[in-house]
């Protein structure tokens, strides 16, 4: 089923509404001053000049935010360093907030922004994990700089390694990237009496509600968050920022309207990141080609802030892949860099441990002289569940079908026979690469619930209300739709609501590609007990049996008796849905062609076969795939964020400089799906939002560290993402040049 | 204004419909802004790279449009548009390399909005334009309420961002010689995406007599501050070297500065490929090149 997107027309025709958009009277405007220094001592802060300034209404500091509680952490680790809304005495990362200038427009706060003078004392800072580490003194004074250091699973046998037909060792990267969605942060807050009604471009509204009361001393209850049309998430808008803390205090303290539109150059330079892994993997097999072993140590550079401290440890639950592994062991640290928070994007963990493990097979391939998809055969999950040794439950799946689909697509046997020709007849190097990935969808523990309710009205329409909160996901589609179906009733008699604090009471929002697997189960709980809530009222007023009455599209009979469910309202049904993960996957296979001489890489075809459980729609699902690999090609070959010797990023021409990905980058593509259901899901659906993020790198790199094996003098060791010609170059001289 | 995505900093904004009134407000106000396609301006004001207090807007100046073509010269003036140099505007081998080197700038939208002029005017060290200039010695024609004066693209191009126009000073037109018949013309360029800026850009106007090359503009862009003529790339070519050996000496004619996704020894290889590429293309007709 693929049904035409509500919300299209909307969006398409320019008549969404984003923060941006909100008609507030009274609306002043916030812009924030931010140092492009990665790490220095603030001792001064010279705001007068801005304060004087027309239209200036406030110039906020750290000295004006006494009474204000700390930012909340996601992330629960003990003995975590504060986190102010504003610096108080020290900048930690390029482009960290020491004042907010309120303003009668944004050209006036940016004007006195621009005439706050910081008196900033640089100190050397520390841009990645093996720096930090070897720093003389922590970041916070009183505070490790390593914030988590955690091991999953049993460390690996001397044995099992001295036993081993071959163990190979590599040290992989995971370059910093910016969560490029195309709408930045965004947020307006008024001030109510006693209370706050904020509206926000964010995946988490209940816990922007709770993190916001906690910040300011409120209620739960004082503060509504509602999110109107939202330009993407990647996972860069579940967080309380602290520019959102602040300009909640601006309006407060102002008693007007505030808001804060985050621009591009802020967004690349404060926002926050994902990936920032140094990674060593170890990985050792038989000489039959039965990995016996994967040891990954994780080195994440967590920034200035461990928002995302708990992200890395998804990399270390997922580094047994797709394989049945008997010993997998991983070790994860996360420790304080002068850098930009990392935090979630797009794949959240699970992309960093699929590049390692899908790299050390084809390692291992090259080593036991093995085709290294016949390797990953053999090594498969065919058994469900599959409790891997570090720690995860794989539900259900065909793994192996999905490899045979991918090859199908992929022809990896005719672009072999060419690329034995090229290196026997000259052309250009050509290279097949394939990667399998496992991942998790839902969420962790606390999260893996979600709440609905569906109400029958008097009109003969249904509000069904759920705690999930688009951010472009097709809710508005696919929802109503959903609900409509268990009802049996035109999906137009479904009205959604959602990303609302005052209208759904509770909710985990939109991320972990939990809005189908878990707003949507909720619903489809929510949507049943609604016909049983209406059966039970009708059985009760006729004076009969429940079993006796029937729900036809709305209409209840008993006998001769009917009655329309509308006529009966007031009635709504809630429903709490939980369960544990589930575990998409698929395979994905990449083939490349080399300029020699240039470095360039071609892709020429890329393959997707993705299992997101049962589809409900073919569309949604489809675009969720195009878009997050598309995200991956950036990984691949495009997106970083480079930095100076001390952190600060190197995008002094923003999007010019940070290179994503357009329509004009995207491949020939050949894309499929299998389908085995979730078991732990009333829909039989997993998530499919991040697959391409997770997939496409280690494919793409396998593929052009395959063509460099045919060129003498090539070092594939020498590739790390991005692939840049440059890099890629490098690595075809074997670094010789 | 409210609040918007667009804030550049305070400044005054004059439309003069003539020269002369360009000219006066430029002289009244010497750190203004030249506003004319806007490709480059907008978005450095919306940066806050800089905040000239005055912007002269000359889109409505009519002196400075159109495209003049004589025997021996093309002039373009200063509101000539990439796209109208993609389209056609100018003919013969010219017209030629300047429709296929438009054609790399950027994506339509910004060929629709900014100006040749402009671009050297801005002196981005890898417009492809500035190779253009450079490679075929533009005349770049600036006028001021003091007179009018004339310099060649090498004087006229300093660095990143600077040049040798001088307060109160406005380009008025560029003018490029006419290219022969006969003469071969090409662009090879190297860039990360589609939309990216060039990391290296050679253009190449060559003419020959039977194997023999006579006459040789190679202009390279993106691997020194500033766009260069490649003298020493173009003096092997005439000594008969052939596209290896201009190849060889380009490294002679530019000056690589690091980037972050390229380092110099890198830079300095591509350079030496395009050249490479770009002349085979136009002497061995090698139609795979670039």
């Amino acid at each position: 089923m693929t049904l035409a997107r509500v919300e299209d027309r909307r969006l398409v025709t320019g008549r969404g509404r984003f923060v941006a958009d909100l008609v507030e009277p009274g609306c002043l405007e916030a812009a924030f001053v931010r140092p492009r220094v990665a790490h220095a001592d603030l001792a001064g802060l010279d705001v007068t000049v801005a304060r004087s300034m027309p239209g200036v209404h406030a110039v906020l500091t750290a000295d004006d935010l006494g009474g204000v509680d700390d930012v909340p952490a996601l992330f629960g680790g003990d003995d975590l360093p504060p986190w102010r809304p504003l610096v108080v005495d020290r900048v930690r990362h390029a482009g960290e907030p020491v004042a907010c200038v309120v303003a009668d427009d944004r050209h006036r706060a940016e004007d006195a922004a621009g005439a706050v003078v910081p008196d900033l004392r640089e100190l050397p800072g520390r841009p990645d994990a093996a720096t930090a580490l070897a720093a003389d003194a922590p970041l916070y004074d009183g505070h490790r700089d390593v914030v988590l250091d955690q091991e999953l699973g049993e460390p690996v046998a001397e044995a099992t390694w001295a036993d081993a037909a071959v163990v190979v060792e590599t040290d992989l990267r995971q370059q910093l990237l910016a969560p490029t969605s195309l709408e930045a942060r965004a947020i307006l807050v008024r001030p109510e009496p006693g209370g706050l009604t904020v509206w926000c471009s964010h995946q988490y509204p209940h816990a922007l509600r709770d993190g916001l009361a906690a910040a300011l001393g409120l209620d739960t209850g004082a503060v509504r968050v509602v999110v109107p049309d939202v330009g993407g998430a990647f996972g860069g808008k579940s967080p309380t920022f602290p520019e959102y803390v602040v300009v909640a205090v601006a309006a407060q303290r102002l008693r007007r309207p505030v808001r804060w539109v985050e621009d591009r150059t802020e967004a690349l330079w404060a926002a926050t990141r994902g990936r920032g892994q140094a990674q060593r993997l170890r990985m050792a097999a038989d000489a039959e080609g039965r990995i016996t072993a994967i040891d990954l140590h994780v080195d994440a550079a967590i920034g200035a802030h461990p928002v995302g401290a708990g992200i890395p440890v998804q990399t270390g639950l997922a580094a047994s892949g797709a394989y049945a592994v008997p010993e997998v062991h991983a070790r994860i640290r996360a420790v304080l860099t002068t850098t930009a928070p990392t935090f979630a994007y797009r794949g959240a963990g699970r992309p960093e441990a699929a590049y390692a493990v899908e790299r050390g097979v084809d390692l291992l391939a090259r080593r036991l002289g093995l085709d290294a998809v016949e390797l990953r055969r053999r090594n498969l999950v065919r058994d469900f569940p599959h409790d891997t040794p570090t720690g995860r439950r794989y539900d259900s799946g065909d793994y192996a079908a999905a490899l045979d689909r991918a090859l199908e697509l992929l022809e990896p046997d005719t672009w072999r026979a060419e690329q034995a020709r090229r290196r026997d007849e000259g052309g250009r190097p050509l290279g097949v690469g394939v990667a399998c990935y496992v991942e998790r969808s839902g969420g962790e523990p606390g999260i893996l619930e979600e709440y609905a309710v569906v109400e029958a009205r008097g009109d003969g329409g249904f509000v069904a209300g759920v705690g999930t909160s688009s951010t472009g996901q097709s809710h508005e589609t696919v929802f109503p739709a959903l609900v409509a179906g268990v009802l049996g009733v035109a999906p137009d008699r479904v009205r959604l609501v959602e990303g609302d604090t005052a209208a759904v009471p509770e909710g985990h929002g939109s991320f972990a590609s939990r809005s189908l697997q878990m707003g949507g189960a909720a619903l489809h709980g929510a949507a049943g007990a609604l016909v049983v809530a209406a059966r039970e009222r009708a059985a009760a007023d006729w004076g009969v049996d429940v079993a006796h009455v029937g729900w036809d599209g709305g209409t209840l009979r008993s006998g001769e008796r009917e009655t329309s469910v509308a006529a009966l309202a007031p009635l709504c049904a809630e429903h709490r849905f939980s369960s544990p993960p589930a575990f998409p996957y698929g395979v994905y296979g990449a083939v490349v062609e080399i300029d020699p001489e240039l470095g360039s890489v071609d892709v020429l075809r890329l393959v997707a076969v993705d299992d997101y459980g049962t589809v409900v729609d073919h569309g949604v699902v489809h675009g969720q795939t195009l878009g997050s690999l598309t995200q991956g090609l950036g990984q691949a070959l495009y997106e970083d964020v480079p930095l100076d010797a001390d952190g600060v990023p190197r995008l002094e021409q923003g999007l010019l400089d940070y290179l994503l990905p357009t329509a004009a980058e995207i491949p020939p593509l050949r894309l499929d799906e299998t389908a085995v259901p979730a078991p732990d899901n009333p829909l039989g659906a997993k998530g499919a939002g991040e697959a391409g993020c997770i997939g496409v790198p280690p494919a793409v790199v396998n593929a052009v560290a395959d063509a460099l094996d045919g060129v003498p003098g090539a070092d594939p060791s020498l590739l790390a993402m991005p692939l840049t010609p440059a890099t890629v170059w490098n690595a075809l001289w074997g670094g010789a040049r | 204004m409210g609040w918007g995505p667009v804030k550049p900093p305070p400044f005054d904004l004059v439309q003069p419909g003539t020269l002369v009134e360009a000219l006066v407000a430029l002289d009244a106000e010497p750190d203004a802004a030249v506003l004319a396609g806007g490709q480059s301006l907008l978005q450095d004001l919306r940066w806050r790279r800089f905040a000239p207090p005055l912007v002269v807007d000359v889109g409505g100046v009519a002196e400075l449009r159109g495209v003049t073509v004589d025997d021996d010269t093309v002039r373009l003036g200063a509101l000539v548009r990439h796209v109208d140099l993609e389209r056609g505007a100018v003919p013969g081998p010219l017209g030629t390399l300047l429709a296929e080197t438009a054609g790399w700038i950027a994506h339509p939208p910004i060929r629709s909005r900014g100006t040749f002029a402009g671009s050297l005017a801005w002196a981005h060290p890898a417009a492809e334009w500035t190779a253009v200039a450079a490679a075929l010695d533009a005349q770049v024609e600036l006028a001021s309420r003091a007179g009018y004066r004339t310099l060649p693209a090498a004087e006229f191009l300093h660095g990143p961002g600077a040049t040798a126009r001088r307060p109160g000073e406005l380009i008025i037109a560029v003018t490029l010689p006419v290219l022969g018949e006969g003469t071969a013309t090409g662009v090879a360029e190297h860039r990360r995406t589609h939309a990216s800026f060039a990391h290296v850009a050679v253009v190449a106007a060559v003419d020959t007599e039977g194997d023999e090359v006579v006459r040789a503009h190679l202009g390279v862009a993106g691997a020194a501050p500033t766009a260069r003529r490649a003298h020493a790339a173009e003096e092997a070519l005439l000594d008969g070297g052939g596209p290896a050996a201009a190849a060889d000496a380009v490294g002679e004619d530019i000056d690589p500065v690091e980037h972050p996704h390229a380092d110099v020894d890198y830079t300095r290889h591509v350079a030496a490929v395009l050249v490479r590429r770009v002349l085979e293309r136009l002497l061995d007709g090698d139609r795979e090149a670039a």
